[in-house]
């Protein structure tokens, strides 16, 4: 379970989120939508931790968690292969984390692209590896800021694909946030638009 | 071949330089290149040079592992905390505007005449430099990288492997070739100064007798030395540093 509660946070007394609560559980799937600048991606990086909220309180029961981050960082030294050992070295050990990552670069379609550098792969693999890199990690809490950026139609289809199978299957709590949504809207899925600044929410 | 050309240029130069001074000043100020080559064979069959040479080299050497090691650890620390860096800073930029003369004088009080001076002053010399170069590449580091570690509990040791030492290596490259240009010179004034043995050393007690050919000799050592140093390993080095900074900026 994941428990926010009563978030707030400014950036330079600039009121981005007002008062947020929110509840994700086992098996949950939510997405957030609502235009560019409203603060979706503070929101994700205070329930991922990273960033500090201005008040409120954080609960966290999860214990794997996974993220995509905006810009999927990457190390830029090291291979695809190596940038998923890199993040996945606490999470799974020695030869399953080989496997796992060579198996989710496979379904990324990244076969071909295992020993290559960040810098020698398009826009759209690195996003892809940064997904496999999520995926291969097993988690039980899986955080998605804008999973379809950077991606043809095709791809966005297959990743939607993983994402719901993984929620379907393993009961990942799934919590993402896009400002493009359109593919959704038929899937039945737990849409929330958000409008107005500063955010407030409680679901 | 074709490499030699600048250099033979270059040491023709000299060489006619060095012969007008010796014409117009006179052989007992300046010794004629004969005089110092022959000297200098002389030397260099002997076991005394080749004794201050491995002297110092090794004091160079282990002055600058030393200053190395304290600069990365320090250096890393700083980076990875704004608050650490800023507490610390003043202090080591008191030690950047402390002249190595004065190092040298306290040193030669309190440590007598033996390898400390000379490997203290380089230290003290060539750490706010490197520490500095250090801390503020790794705070220039992207940080989502930490954050992207951190969410996924990545351990400390992997983080300093492939991500720290990585990231820094341009930049440590970079900073190490000028410590090592300048580590060759500060050992050598440092052992003028505060040591009995070592090449500063030899030029002091040419400079006491007045030995004018072997004075000159020990100038050659140093000066090819400090060339070989620049070629052989500085050189190879900025460039490295600067094709890995271009590959990096790359991506
Ligand atoms: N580190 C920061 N410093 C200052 N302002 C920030 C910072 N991060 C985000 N903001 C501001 O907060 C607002 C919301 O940003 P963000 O959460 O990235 O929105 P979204 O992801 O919905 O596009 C933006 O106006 C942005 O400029
Ligand atoms: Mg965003």
């Amino acid at each position: 379970m994941l428990r926010l509660e009563h978030i707030s946070k400014q950036f330079q007394s600039r009121c981005i989120l007002g008062d947020v609560s929110l509840t994700l559980a086992k098996g949950d799937l939510l997405c957030m939508t609502g235009p560019s600048g409203i603060g979706k991606t503070t929101l994700l990086e205070i329930a991922a931790g990273i960033v500090r909220p201005d008040a409120g309180s954080r609960i966290i029961r999860f214990s794997h968690m996974a993220c995509l981050l905006q810009d999927a960082p990457l190390l830029p030294w090291k291979t695809a292969l190596e940038n998923m050992d890199f993040i996945l070295s606490a999470r799974i050990s020695g030869e399953k984390r080989y496997k796992n990552s060579l198996f989710w670069l496979e379904k990324m379609g990244l076969q071909e692209a295992a020993h290559k550098k960040p810098m020698e792969m398009s826009g759209g693999m690195q996003r892809r590896l940064a997904m496999a890199a999520c995926f291969a990690g097993e988690p039980d809490l899986l955080l998605l800021d804008e999973p379809f950026a950077f991606l043809d139609a095709l791809w966005q289809a297959r990743i939607w694909e993983e994402i719901v199978a993984m929620n379907q299957k393993k009961g990942t709590a799934i919590f993402m946030v896009s400002h493009a949504t359109e593919q959704l809207r038929d899937a039945g899925i737990r849409i929330v638009p958000l409008a107005a600044s500063p955010l407030s929410i409680d679901i | 071949m074709q490499g030699c050309i600048p250099f033979i240029f270059s040491m023709g130069l000299m060489l006619t330089f060095w012969g007008f001074l010796t014409f117009f000043m006179g052989t007992g100020l300046v010794p004629s290149p004969v005089e110092t080559f022959s000297c200098l064979a002389k030397m260099l069959l002997g076991a005394s040079l080749w004794e201050n040479v491995a002297i110092s080299v090794f004091r160079g050497l282990l002055a600058i592992s030393t200053t190395l090691f304290l600069a990365l650890i320090t250096g890393i620390l700083a980076g990875l905390s704004r608050k650490t860096m800023s507490l610390i800073t003043p202090l080591v930029v008191a030690l950047q505007a402390t002249p190595p003369i004065l190092w040298i004088t306290l040193l030669m009080i309190w440590a007598g005449t033996g390898s400390t001076v000379p490997i203290a002053v380089v230290i003290a010399s060539l750490y706010p430099p490197l520490f500095f170069t250090v801390a503020q590449s790794v705070a220039s580091l992207d940080p989502r990288l930490f954050s992207l570690a951190k969410i996924y509990g990545v351990k400390n040791y992997r983080l300093l492997k492939d991500l720290i030492l990585p990231g820094i290596h341009p930049y440590l490259l970079g900073g190490l070739s000028y410590a090592l240009g300048s580590c060759w010179k500060v050992t050598a004034v440092a052992e003028f100064f505060g040591s009995s043995r070592g090449i500063g050393a030899g030029v002091y007690w040419s400079y006491r007798m007045l030995d004018m050919p072997q004075l000159f000799s020990w100038a050659i050592i140093l000066v090819g030395m400090g060339m070989g140093i620049e070629f052989g390993l500085i050189r190879p080095l900025r460039r490295r540093a600067l094709a890995q900074r271009g590959i990096d900026a790359q991506a």
